[in-house]
């Protein structure tokens, strides 16, 4: 078994990979991430009301975590919703890697495949490191390699 | 139009309307009528009626 992990020359501590979505306190997602060993976190970006800080806190509490952060474009159907959401990601979690999903129904999730290939290039050829989400489509695949990313 | 809702502002820039709402010195990101507006342009990029204004923060997810 390979026992390190590479993405885009990073090299990450281990094969683990960990979500933030529903934990029921802060305190019980960093205990979990700490517990698991996890050097990569999953992470998201959701509109703030006015004078909330909500996005304040869990930003200091991943800074303490220091781990490699996964930012996403979950929710967005179209390639300039994606492009920008990732942008905004980059500027908030100070990182160039984006979990690309662009996707086609709400009901499946699956991923609107044109759509994907187009934002991988756009984000790819603009410094981003893409983790597309896909399905196991080799077409799509190579589509993909050859619009810059790296990872699949 | 801010984060899909109406909203009634006197901010004439995205840097003023973010400092309004209470978003001064927090982690958050802005885009306006679909566009990534960076932190450093915010002070600069005025805003309109019928702007749709998107601000973001870190959240969980993923």
């Amino acid at each position: 078994m390979i026992e390190h992990l590479e993405f885009y020359g990073t090299e990450i501590g281990s094969r683990l990979l960990i979500g933030t979505a529903l934990y029921p306190s802060p305190q019980i997602l960093s205990d979990a991430v700490i517990a698991s060993g996890s050097k990569l976190v999953t992470v998201s970006v959701r509109r703030e009301a006015a004078r909330a800080r909500a996005g304040q806190g869990f930003w200091e509490l991943i800074k303490q975590l220091d781990v490699h952060v996964l930012p996403n474009t979950a929710g967005c159907k179209t390639v300039k919703e994606a492009v920008t959401t990732a942008q905004m990601a980059r500027e908030l979690f100070e990182t160039d890697w984006i979990k690309l999903e662009v996707i086609a129904n709400d009901d499946t999730l699956q991923p609107e495949v044109f759509g994907l290939v187009e934002a991988a290039r756009i984000l790819n050829d603009d410094g981003f490191k893409v983790f597309p989400y896909m399905t196991e489509d080799l077409g799509v695949a190579e589509k993909l390699v050859g619009a810059g990313c790296e990872v699949l | 139009m801010i984060n899909g809702e109406v909203t009634q502002t006197h901010a004439k820039t995205l840097g003023e309307l973010c400092t309004a709402l209470g978003h001064g010195l927090d982690k958050v990101a802005t885009a306006r009528n679909g566009e990534f507006v960076p932190i450093t342009e915010r002070s600069r990029t005025l805003i309109s009626e019928n702007d749709q204004i998107e601000i973001v923060a870190p959240r969980q997810g993923g």
